[in-house]
């Protein structure tokens, strides 16, 4: 799991603007960096945004990783290009732009630069903050691209409200029980939606492991699982087990997206307004 | 007076309440048991539901795919006449996860039903039958085993091939739990679906025991004592076959049991291949509820698998068998 | 129990292919009760094979046994082991057993008799093998593993007694006490079958002789007709005399032919 999310925050994109957005932006707003036209991405999380909010027609390459469903949430435009990370590779499509990520193919990208294609590195986000950090540089370089506007601003607006006071405990709940405790992303956005982590709480920092007696024990509100669920592995058996029929039938789960894992530009503003409103019905049952 | 083999049985049957009593205590969190009997099965305080619904199902778990592997293993050792012979050795135990593998990763959920532990089964007949044709009737310890290795290392091949391609992030995690077996996260649900398959399976066995006995003189005395045709070779392959992938399929394979146990248990039956079958359900359910107490109180959540335990236990084993072996004492 | 007391077993134009070789051809025989016969012939002529054929190891190709007249396809496996014992010619306990448990295999037709101590005891007893009821079967000499073996063969009631040379791997004296245990056995009514390569025994003790050779009955009757020099010379392929005192022949192989 967490190496698959490692890879996912690896590798590179690339970016597009679309001549729509361009023209409104030159109506509306300061120029954007470029209008970039064929844009190479070799970052897991990278792909994801570009495929999700620029054209198709824009993207030149994403990543071979992006070809499995499981990532991937967007179509796959049919004129993209796979690549494993090779300069060479990337070099024959002749990019306008190519993304990548803070970690992994950094040789790639050295030789690129050298080779005076424009490679531009976006930070990765393991916190808010960082998040915030990354959607700024995705704008300064992508230009303002509509729902990268929205999510940006639907995150700052969630972040400039003060901190919730705690009103009701959860514990998240993960493949091989695994937990996520202090310096997490999703132990941030568990208290900013007004939740107690309890596996913080325990004194768990980054990720720790949680048998199914200490989920029980611990009683938490709300008990969190993470996504990706759908096919079957040994690792899930926990969440699957009967002890916690208790918590599903009353409702009491909530679901983290996968791509909160590899990519969480993409849902971070969403999951934060479903926990919120998931801690507002609890504090409303009572 | 009671002899020393009935003594030592009579120990043997008498330590298995106190290790479940022991299982029950034993966990990460400190539990009020008196408290939690005392609120019953339907009671939803955590204490309750930590005793109900986790640590008992799992505790029993233990004992009945102890008692299968063990009993697993006496019968085979006693068709095969060759106390090498072990169900996970012989392929019968990768025979039942590759079909759960199957079944699980590309075909249907979790809760299909009676079709996980009967294709499990299946799985393993097919491969205890391919390694009985392979080594041909009668075959010597050597040919046996060669026979066994064979299928077995392609069907722990063949398990690696169907994960590696498997719709899930953790396959290489998952390899290692069905070669190494687990008792994590078991319900209720996991047993109720391996119980009747273990029990029909143990049933066929003990069904079987005077032909296990008759056929410690050979396969011709055997059918000259009235134990003729493939009805009773069938019986028995079916009985392991029943038990030992019903068990494979809710807890992996986990080797070592079906081996040491019968090995343990043979003087104590005064080397009663019939006996052998019931004392080793036992002392096989004894010494898996043990290893799983060990596996929660000295490694915890994180899980070391239980097979790992088992071979920890099964390898000093075998040192003192090569031991004694060297002291000119039988095998 | 509906077991008789007596058995006669017949060999109708009994046949046997095993992987496409013809081990006996067009045998039929006969072995009535207080009769003991032995089945000589070469190595490789079918005494193993006849043997298995009769104990129900082996199901004869073509052909048909009948026990007391009846065809054995119609009498269950059970029923059948409890009319006829076997001992086949090498059998090696898979596990090692007491020699009394190794003894008590035999009563399994049986089901569990009460006095199956008692019987145990006697058995051992009859081939003088009481000494070790109580030793690993491994831990016996090639003879006295033998002299148990046999011990399992009589502990049961079956009217039918089979046995593949038993007298192999015994000292003189138990080749002996062997012998007359299955003359004693013949002589209270049983129907007693052997395998042997030791002709002079066989004419000594038995009362019918079948001579095998290529899987063909090449002849059958008593000693005196069947152990002629001519006959068991052409068999054998050796020139030999038999020489006959008082009903007991002793047997001189001279010289290769």
């Amino acid at each position: 799991m967490e190496e698959c999310r490692a890879a996912a925050r690896q590798i590179a994109g690339m970016s597009v603007s679309v001549k729509k957005l361009f023209l409104l932006s030159l109506l509306l707003l300061p120029l954007p960096a470029a209008a970039y036209e064929r844009i190479a991405s070799l970052n897991l999380c990278l792909d994801q945004i570009l495929l999700n909010w620029v054209a198709p027609e824009k993207i030149a390459s994403v990543t071979w990783l992006s070809a499995n469903e499981h990532y991937r949430s967007a179509p796959l435009p049919e004129q993209v290009h796979l690549n494993r990370g090779r300069a060479e590779e990337l070099l024959r499509l002749q990019p306008d732009l190519i993304l990548v990520g803070q970690f992994g193919a950094q040789r790639a990208a050295r030789r690129l630069r050298d080779l005076g294609l424009n490679v531009v590195a976006i930070p990765d986000a393991y916190s808010l903050e960082q998040l915030r950090d990354q959607l700024g540089a995705l704008e300064n370089t992508l230009g303002q691209l509509q729902p990268l506007q929205k999510q940006k601003q639907q995150l700052d607006k969630l972040l400039a409200a003060p901190m919730p006071p705690a009103q009701a405990s959860a514990l998240i709940l993960s493949a091989n029980n695994i937990t996520y405790g202090d310096g997490m992303l999703e132990h941030q956005l568990l208290e900013r939606a007004g939740f107690r982590n309890l596996a913080a709480k325990q004194g768990v920092k980054q990720l720790g492991r949680v048998s199914l007696e200490e989920v029980i024990a611990a009683q938490p509100d709300l008990l969190v699982f993470y996504g990706g669920e759908k096919d079957f592995a040994v690792a899930h058996l926990a969440a699957r087990h009967p002890a916690l029929k208790n918590y599903i039938d009353s409702g009491r789960t909530y679901t983290l997206p996968a791509e909160l894992g590899f990519c969480p530009a993409l849902v971070a503003a969403d999951v934060l307004q479903q926990l919120t409103d998931k801690r507002k019905s609890f504090v409303e049952a009572r | 007076m009671l002899k020393p083999g009935k003594f030592v049985l009579a120990m043997l049957f008498a330590a298995l309440p106190l290790a479940l009593i022991a299982a029950l205590v034993s966990g990460p969190v400190p539990v009020d048991l008196g408290a939690a009997l005392s609120q019953g099965w339907h009671s939803d305080s955590s204490d309750a539901v930590i005793l109900w619904q986790l640590r008992l199902p799992r505790a029993l778990l233990a004992i009945l795919v102890g008692a299968a592997l063990g009993m697993g293993g006496a019968a085979m050792q006693g068709m095969l006449r060759n106390p090498l012979a072990e169900p996970a050795l012989l392929g019968v135990s990768s025979g039942a996860a590759l079909a759960a593998i199957l079944l699980l990763y590309y075909g249907l959920a979790w809760l299909s039903g009676w079709l996980l532990p009967a294709l499990a089964i299946f799985g393993a007949f097919c491969a205890v039958a391919c390694v009985w044709m392979l080594a041909g009737r009668g075959a010597s310890a050597s040919r046996l085993v060669l026979a066994g290795v064979a299928i077995n290392a392609f069907l722990s091949a063949l398990m690696a091939l169907a994960l590696n391609y498997a719709p899930s992030m953790f396959a290489m995690q998952e390899i290692v739990f069905w070669l190494l077996g687990s008792l994590a996260n078991r319900g209720w649900d996991q047993l109720l679906l391996a119980v009747p398959f273990i029990l029909f399976g143990g049933v066929l066995l003990y069904c079987a025991r005077n032909y296990l006995r008759a056929l410690s003189l050979g396969e011709d005395s055997a059918a000259s004592l009235g134990f003729r045709g493939r009805r009773y070779p069938l019986m028995v392959l079916l009985g392991i076959a029943s038990a030992v992938g019903a068990a494979v399929a809710v807890a992996g394979t986990i080797g070592f049991v079906g081996l040491v146990v019968p090995h343990l248990m043979r003087p104590l039956v005064k080397q009663d291949p019939g006996r052998l079958l019931w004392s080793s359900a036992l002392a096989g359910a004894l010494l898996l509820l043990l290893a799983d107490i060990l596996v929660i109180n000295f490694v915890g959540a994180q899980e070391l698998r239980i097979g790992a335990v088992t071979a920890f236990i099964g390898a000093p084993f075998f040192f003192w068998l090569i031991v004694s072996a060297r002291r000119g004492q039988q095998l | 129990m509906t077991v008789e007391k007596h058995l006669e077993a017949s060999c109708l134009k009994l046949a046997l292919e095993r992987r496409h070789h013809r081990v006996l051809t067009d045998i039929s025989c006969s072995f009535k009760p207080f009769e003991l016969t032995a089945v000589v012939g070469p190595n490789g002529a079918g005494k193993s094979s006849l043997l298995q054929c009769l104990a129900g190891v082996l199901a004869p190709t073509v052909g048909h046994i009948e026990l007391n007249g009846e065809a054995v396809e119609q009498i269950s496996a059970a029923e059948r082991a409890r009319r006829s014992a076997y001992l086949p010619q090498s059998e090696t306990p898979a596990w090692s057993l007491s020699s009394a448990d190794l003894v008590a295999l035999g009563l399994l037709p049986w089901g569990r008799p009460a006095d199956r101590e008692r019987r145990v005891a006697a058995a051992l007893q009859l081939v003088d093998a009481q000494q070790f009821a109580h030793r690993p079967v491994t831990q016996l000499s090639g003879g006295e593993l033998r002299r148990v073996q046999l011990a399992r063969l009589l502990v049961g009631e079956a009217p039918l007694l089979i046995a593949d040379e038993p007298t192999a791997a015994l000292d003189i004296r138990h080749q002996l006490q062997l012998m007359q245990n299955f003359r004693r056995q013949a002589d209270a009514g049983k129907t007693v079958v052997l395998a042997l390569h030791d002709l002079s025994l066989a004419a000594r003790y038995c009362d019918r002789i079948l001579l095998l050779h290529d899987g063909h009955l090449r002849a059958q009757g008593t000693p005196e007709d069947v152990f002629t020099p001519a006959l068991v010379g052409d068999v054998y392929g050796v020139s030999c005399e038999f020489r006959w005192r008082d009903g007991v022949a002793d047997f001189v192989p001279l010289d290769l032919l």
